[in-house]
């Protein structure tokens, strides 16, 4: 089968100090705490999406492994070679970086009404376009900011290199705004002679704090200051929790249906006549009755958020699943594990599973699979167990059945 | 004194181990797994449970395991060595030489062969190797020894392991019969033997 993520080279990501992987269909990850196995989704994740580091929020400058000066990723996603290193900004682009980064929040903040609601009108020369406020911003910081002053928020920027083109990436914190705020009085007095903010607007105050102040960025989410890098599908699945009011039932009615004939194919509620996300019948020898889906347990709601997630991929997709046996009966993991076999076998979805169920590897390895199954898996199957110290051991099938069966091996690791 | 996993082919390697430590010290705290006595569907990952326990209570000084004939031995000792490296653990792997080569080739031999199993499964993902040393450093006319080191990427050393070995087997050496009724006693006084016990104490104290 065609490997979507062929090979993968870690340097310097969070808990990895370096890791080189050679991946399969179905990649088995497991390990003790902190050994890194949710380092490793997060790193192909990132190395497919380059603007997920904005999920690290405020931690974004944390992903560099204590003992490396950058993160290096390089392999073959798409059959293509791509090399992505994340590294904290030069000095001397810092204070570009910040006036152009500061501009940018300010003309997106501009951009979202709710958050100067009120304010623009009041308080903004009407004809100021946005991009028109933000460039007279810039002249007023690069005239008004010393470059020794802005160095102190170097934290607040990073630069993802992908193939040599830089992109810098901007979470202004308290740092960056002790910086604006050092120069609060010369700004404001500058913006006012520029006619940039009205004369006797009533409540002034209101936006300096908002300008001045340098607010997180919306949602607590950095952002690039340039252009955003493009990403590769891939889907990320950390919990299979589904929020079903969210949810078109109309626009779904083919996925729904499909997740019904899974649901009676493998008996995986008894007595299952219909199933919908908002009620279930069921019918039984005393007649018909109705369960609001609300009322389902944990672990049925977790198997329809896992199966939601799952059946709407695309064919040839990567996907990232977190711990798929949180809050799933070990019954239920049987059908999953075939699922997830069907999934890759039939649809071309490469997948990246972390997991510390014993329960999960058991069916894996198991006996329960069918001839098919099994083959599949002997070609296109891979479990890293990462351990303490930098160390991990990779098991193709053969070698997985062997320590689990006949050397009594905990494949999940001491 | 460092914490010890003896990792060995057989039962009767573990009687004889157990016979050296209490040789030297009545009251040492150890415990032992033999992996062959164990059914598969009783296995439920037991081996792990015994190291995982080992690395958890200091007071265990000694975990001596075996694991039933050469390969399990070698397989299950290139996966625990990278886990047990970490808590610094002493690690002894005893086995028998090859009748039909020289000792010293066969000893080299079985350490090439954890070595290939080792690097085989975790020189690609990160790097880290094993690495025999060429010399015999310790031998008597029982006995052989020698070290291997597992290296990170960088070359450097992370850890070491002596590998001890019988001329011929230990059950030859202690003429154990065919059907090892007398195993208990021959093992026994063969751990009495000042010269092998001497190699041992060497090695362990």
């Amino acid at each position: 089968m065609v490997k979507l993520l062929d090979e993968m080279k870690i340097e310097g990501f969070k808990a990895i100090d370096y890791l080189n992987l050679r991946p399969s269909s179905i990649n088995i990850i497991t390990g003790r705490n902190n050994t890194g196995k949710t380092s490793l989704l997060e790193a192909i994740n990132l190395f497919s999406d380059p603007s997920s580091l904005k999920d690290f929020k405020k931690n974004f400058s944390e992903i560099i492994n204590r003992k490396s000066s950058q993160c290096r990723i390089n392999g073959s996603l798409f059959k293509e070679k791509k090399e992505l290193i994340i590294k904290p900004p030069k000095k001397d682009h810092i204070f570009q970086y910040f006036i152009q980064g500061y501009a940018n929040f300010l003309e997106n903040s501009l951009e979202t009404s709710w958050y100067f609601h009120g304010d623009r009108k009041n308080i903004l020369e009407e004809k100021e376009s946005r991009s028109d406020i933000s460039e007279k911003l810039k002249e007023v910081l690069k005239k008004h900011l010393e470059l020794e002053g802005v160095e102190k928020a170097l934290d607040d920027f990073m630069v993802i290199s992908i193939d040599n083109t830089d992109y810098p990436f901007f979470y202004p914190s308290e740092k960056s705004r002790g910086v604006i705020s050092a120069k609060r009085d010369v700004i404001i007095n500058e913006l006012k002679e520029m006619k940039l903010i009205r004369d006797n607007v009533e409540d002034e105050g209101r936006f300096i704090r908002r300008l001045f102040n340098f607010p997180s960025p919306l949602g607590g989410q950095g952002f690039f200051i340039e252009t955003t890098p493009t990403k590769k599908e891939l889907t990320f699945i950390k919990n299979a929790s589904l929020s079903i009011n969210d949810i078109d039932k109309e626009k779904n009615a083919v996925r729904i249906d499909n997740i019904e004939d899974f649901l009676k194919d493998k008996n995986i509620v008894e007595d299952l006549k219909d199933f919908n996300l908002e009620t279930l019948v069921f019918e039984d020898n005393k007649g018909k009755y109705s369960v609001p889906f609300q009322f389902m347990g944990g672990g049925f709601k977790s198997i329809i958020g896992f199966l939601w997630k799952l059946s709407g991929k695309i064919d040839s997709e990567i996907v990232l699943l977190e711990e798929p046996e949180n809050h799933l009966h070990p019954g239920y993991i049987k059908e999953v594990v075939s699922f997830l076999i069907r999934l890759a076998q039939e649809e071309n979805i490469q997948l990246f599973i972390t997991t510390h169920d014993t329960d999960f590897i058991n069916e894996l390895l198991g006996e329960e699979l069918d001839e098919e199954e099994k083959s599949f898996l002997r070609e296109e199957f891979n479990l890293l167990q990462l351990k303490p110290g930098g160390f991990a051991e990779k098991f193709d099938y053969k070698e997985a059945e062997t320590h689990l069966k006949e050397l009594s091996i905990d494949l999940r690791g001491v | 004194m460092k914490n010890t996993a003896v990792f060995c082919e057989g039962k009767n390697d573990i009687k004889f181990f157990k016979n050296i430590l209490e040789k030297y010290d009545d009251n040492i705290h150890y415990s032992t797994f033999k992996g062959e006595e164990v059914e598969y569907e009783k296995l439920n990952h037991q081996e792990t449970e015994y190291v995982r326990n080992f690395l958890s209570y200091d007071r265990q000084k000694f975990l001596i395991k075996s694991e039933g004939g050469k390969p399990n031995l070698k397989d299950a000792f290139a996966h625990f060595a990278a886990h047990l490296l970490q808590n610094n653990t002493r690690m002894i792997v005893m086995t028998d030489t090859d009748a039909s080569q020289e000792h010293k080739n066969s000893l080299h031999k079985f350490t090439d062969d954890i070595k290939k199993i080792f690097n085989s499964r975790h020189k690609e993902p990160t790097g880290h190797t094993l690495h025999p040393e060429k010399n015999i450093n310790r031998k008597n006319s029982y006995l052989l020894a020698k070290q291997s080191y597992i290296l990170n990427r960088e070359g450097e050393k992370e850890s070491g392991f002596t590998t001890v070995a019988w001329r011929e087997s230990l059950e030859t050496v202690a003429g154990v019969k065919e059907d090892y009724s007398d195993a208990e006693e021959k093992i026994e006084n063969l751990a009495q033997n000042s010269v092998i016990s001497d190699f041992f104490k060497q090695i362990i104290f």
